[in-house]
């Protein structure tokens, strides 16, 4: 083994390790039931694993490289031979098992479903921002857009979502 | 209301989600899995030409050679039928694909000609069965944690499908047609199994 090679499936590891709960979160938040998140998990550290060579070695960057990866896996429903795999069976097993979150306040499940009338684009980026918890420039990076673009449309989400929200207009300061 | 405490609720409004306390052995689980793959399918590469195998889910097959159709809907080029595990039968269809070129091109039909023609229950499969054993404990040499370990049924099919691969390439070769062009593989060896992990 070379030690180069070595070194860069060293690195994968411990981006994986640092990044996998959050990666598994923003698929939960995505995917319907948990053993789809699951199966979309599974997906993304094949495809993850196979182009591991492009893998950036500053974890942040790295950490916008997996969220694109996973991305993509959401946007693509094929699903490969993975799903053969004996520890992702076992993974979707516990998933299915996890204990249920209590129901969410009236006003919260109709913000969530204002979020999902958005267009499409703008709800993922509204979703990033909001609820995985990355700054408008990281969200730029993952949905391949300019940091401008992307802070303008999160802006017109914004005014959009208080409009069928039936809140007062602001600015945003996100 | 103010916008920051919009915000709040924005943020609040994500849905709720549980990832499991072991979610780390869990993905090494999956890892695992992914990477003695890999390291199979990596051997099957090593031969002169690409052979992909499909495992196909429980229960029995049946399959029949030579274009005819197989209970489980497959028309297969030729038919494996070795001993796997735990009594059971390994069995499988062994079909030419093609990627790029016409299905009935000159070099699909060949090569379709040439599986279908290849006894398989003659096959010497010895030599193969050896320097595959002979990976067993070693560590993977792509780097791989942990070491090589084929079961005697893995042995078996891998040793055929590198010596169907390299039968298919050598009498390709000998017709003056080439399996690899340009880097890419117009045709290739694909096996469909049953019973044999």
């Amino acid at each position: 083994m070379t030690r180069h090679r070595r070194n860069r499936d060293s690195l994968f590891d411990r981006i994986i390790s640092d990044n996998e709960r959050d990666l598994l979160a923003y698929l939960q938040r995505r995917t319907t039931n948990g053993a789809d998140a699951a199966d979309a998990f599974g997906e993304m550290l094949l495809i993850a694993w196979k182009q591991r060579t492009k893998l950036p070695s500053d974890p942040v960057a790295a950490r916008m490289w997996l969220f694109v990866v996973a991305r993509n896996v959401l946007q693509n429903h094929r699903r490969s031979a993975i799903r053969a795999s004996e520890g992702l069976r076992r993974l979707a097993e516990t998933m299915r098992t996890l204990v249920p979150q209590p129901d969410d306040a009236d006003d919260v499940i109709m913000l969530r479903a204002a979020v999902e009338q958005l267009p499409a684009a703008d709800a993922e980026l509204v979703k990033l921002v909001y609820w995985d918890g990355f700054t408008s420039a990281e969200a730029a990076t993952i949905l391949d857009l300019n940091p401008s673009t992307c802070r303008s449309r999160l802006a017109r989400a914004l005014r959009e979502l208080r409009s069928t929200y039936g809140s007062p207009e602001s600015e945003t300061g996100a | 209301m103010h916008d920051l405490h919009f915000e709040d609720r924005l943020r609040a409004a994500a849905p709720r989600v549980s990832v499991p306390l072991e979610l780390a052995e869990h993905r090494k689980r999956i890892m695992r899995d992914l990477r003695n793959r890999r390291r199979k399918r990596s051997t099957l590469w090593a031969a002169s030409c690409a052979v992909v195998v499909a495992l196909v889910g429980g229960g029995t097959v049946a399959v029949a050679g030579n274009g005819t159709h197989a209970t489980w809907n497959v028309s297969a080029d030729n038919v494996l039928i070795i001993p796997g595990p735990d009594g059971q039968t390994c069995s499988g269809g062994i079909n030419i694909e093609t990627n790029g070129i016409p299905d009935d091109s000159e070099l699909a039909r060949t090569a379709r000609a040439i599986v279908a023609s290849i006894d398989l229950r003659k096959l010497d499969t010895s030599k193969g069965e050896a320097a595959l054993a002979a990976e067993n404990g070693k560590p993977y040499p792509d780097g791989t944690p942990g070491t090589v370990h084929y079961t005697p049924q893995q042995i078996k099919q891998l040793a055929m499908f590198d010596a169907v691969a390299t039968i298919l390439a050598d009498e390709l070769k000998a017709r003056g047609l080439q399996m690899a062009q340009d880097g890419t593989e117009p045709v290739f060896v694909a096996a469909q199994m049953m019973g044999c992990d």
